[in-house]
């Protein structure tokens, strides 16, 4: 018994010491919050001096508000984008899983084949067609592109192949329309699956840089994930100020771990699905 | 549903928002991207076509293929090691000496998975920073690590898989899940060890496991962007041209207007990923019909 007890130590030390090294980036952002630009240019990996949280106070006034302001156009963004995304994705999930009609077979092939193309492809052509019709640096162009979703209507569409058909048709023969069965029976049996679908959605979304980066440059409709880096260049100022770099990472990673704490199965399952690696 | 079989148009309008969106802003850019590869635009002006000379003059770039080689660095340096690192805490968690503590060890190990890969990028270039980083006031130099020519590729490296480690962990635990546990127990039965029953039983069955992490892992390789930029980026958003991967180079020209360049590398990054992720797939195969 002695050997299995020691084999158990050593087991917890290798999973502490890989535990320790995946917090350590991240307990170096929160002492960077609090810490002041002249202690964490002298002790950037030591514990700050004192808990005061007049970093947050700086970072919403710095370049006049623009974080908050950015931080706010990044949710609003996410916000539509899942919402349009789900809508859409949802109604031809359930096309696909309820009805049988003429072309649908190879119309989902063909929409499952085209998941293995990247988007980058399109990426040119789109940036010339938004610049002629307007589109760039608006908040359009942040929400309705890549609403049509083939891995959300994927998952949504597994799910919903398992209701019970006997529901809908009660539903019709009780004279229930086609969008009413939709609207009233459908979607609230799919709650877990739209959820969990939005979360990614939302997930990757609010995460993304290169879509913005390209097609946002003015600092009005900026989400902040690409305002953010930009705190850090050398351009307009030769002093980095780290600290306030550090509190906006925190602002943005502390709410999505928090979240990640709470739901935990969703943000796991994402990754066995295969879609997302970010 | 066969009582809707008169309204036959139905179904149509449930897809039709989806397919619309679909064909706009997938089906026609990508169509019209392969078009713009064989040709000069500037986003003004006349296109003009030139054949197949963008490709050309990609493939005797030597910027093209030092990113390419880079790309691979970035893939295979990655995969091997969290591979290795990721397996074993797998195993772990799967084992019973654990015992209920590794609940809380599997979020925190997936933590860095969670956070944002730009936030990650600017919390590495603290750590790495050359006045104030980390690791120079911890061994009291000023090196430039996001800036040297050798060491910026090991610091996104380093990030990468201080993020993967993680997606690889998740991936491993569900392969090991679907593994029978009576294998072991018969295993055990006939005298085998902890170690035999790792090598010979675990890891020939986690095969089909490895083969997903491989291909998805190379594609998100070739495919990656923010890492570099942020992390060792200019004040345009491009990478240093010593840790660039190949999308960067593709974002490069878009940025410069060179449209017919950019989509001629979005074709040869996508040529890229299915013949790697077509060889392993093949090569796997057939190691498993032999």
């Amino acid at each position: 018994m002695k050997q299995s007890s020691l084999s158990k130590l050593l087991l917890h030390c290798f999973i502490l010491l890989m535990c320790l090294l995946a917090i350590y980036p991240v307990y170096i952002m929160i002492s960077g919050v609090f810490k002041t630009a002249s202690e964490i240019a002298l002790n950037p990996g030591g514990l700050p001096s004192s808990l005061s949280l007049k970093n947050f106070e700086r970072l919403w006034s710095y370049n006049s508000g623009s974080i908050l302001r950015s931080y706010g156009n990044a949710l609003f963004v996410t916000f539509l984008h899942t919402a349009l995304t789900i809508g859409l994705s949802s109604m031809a999930a359930f096309a696909f899983a309820k009805y049988r009609f003429r072309g649908s077979k190879w119309m989902f092939l063909f929409l499952m084949a085209t998941m293995m193309i990247p988007m980058e492809l399109g990426i040119t052509p789109l940036y010339i067609m938004f610049s002629r019709i307007g589109w760039l640096n608006t908040y359009v162009v942040q929400i309705i592109p890549f609403s049509a979703n083939v891995f959300a209507m994927f998952m949504i569409r597994q799910y919903m192949n398992s209701i019970d058909n006997a529901l809908l048709e009660s539903a019709i023969i009780d004279g229930a329309s086609h969008l009413r069965t939709f609207t009233s029976i459908m979607f609230p049996c799919c709650k877990p699956v739209l959820g969990a679908t939005a979360l990614l959605v939302a997930l990757s979304k609010f995460n993304d840089y290169l879509w913005p980066k390209i097609m946002v440059t003015d600092a009005a409709h900026t989400p902040i994930m690409v305002i953010l880096p930009t705190m850090s260049e050398k351009t307009d100022i030769f002093v980095i100020p780290k600290e306030l770099v550090m509190t906006g990472c925190a602002i943005v990673i502390i709410p999505l771990i928090i979240l990640f704490i709470c739901l935990q199965n969703v943000f796991m399952s994402s990754v066995t699905i295969g879609s997302v690696k970010g | 549903m066969r009582l809707y079989k008169r309204q036959w148009y139905i179904p149509y309008l449930f897809i039709a928002p989806f397919v619309l969106s679909f064909l706009i802003f997938f089906v026609v850019p990508t169509v019209y991207s392969f078009a713009l590869s064989f040709a000069k635009y500037p986003g003004y002006g006349v296109v003009k076509w030139i054949g197949t000379k963008n490709y050309y003059n990609i493939l005797h770039y030597s910027r093209f293929w030092d990113a390419l080689g880079r790309t691979m660095f970035y893939w295979i340096a990655k995969f091997i090691p969290v591979t290795v690192i990721s397996f074993m805490i797998a195993v772990c968690l799967k084992s019973s000496l654990l015992g209920r503590i590794s609940k809380v060890y599997k979020p925190i190990l997936f933590m860095p998975q969670v956070c944002a890969v730009t936030a990650s990028a600017l919390i590495f270039g603290l750590i790495f920073a050359n006045q104030g980083g980390v690791i120079n006031s911890l061994t009291g130099t000023t090196f430039a690590w996001t800036e040297s020519a050798t060491w910026s590729k090991w610091v996104v490296l380093l990030m990468m898989g201080w993020r993967g480690v993680g997606w690889f962990m998740v991936v491993y635990l569900s392969g090991l899940t679907s593994i029978n546990p009576e294998i072991y127990e018969a295993a055990r039965i006939d005298g085998a060890n902890a170690a035999q029953s790792l090598f010979h039983i675990t890891v020939p069955l986690m095969k089909q496991t490895f083969l997903f992490a491989f291909i998805m892992d190379a594609i998100s390789s070739l495919r990656m962007y923010t890492e570099a930029a942020v992390l060792t980026g200019n004040a345009g958003g491009n990478a240093s041209a010593v840790a660039e991967g190949l999308l960067n180079l593709l974002m490069t020209n878009l940025n410069s207007g060179n449209f017919g360049m950019a989509c001629a590398y979005g074709w040869i990054i996508f040529v890229i990923v299915c013949v790697v992720s077509m060889a392993i797939f093949v090569s796997m195969k057939e190691k498993e019909d032999a």
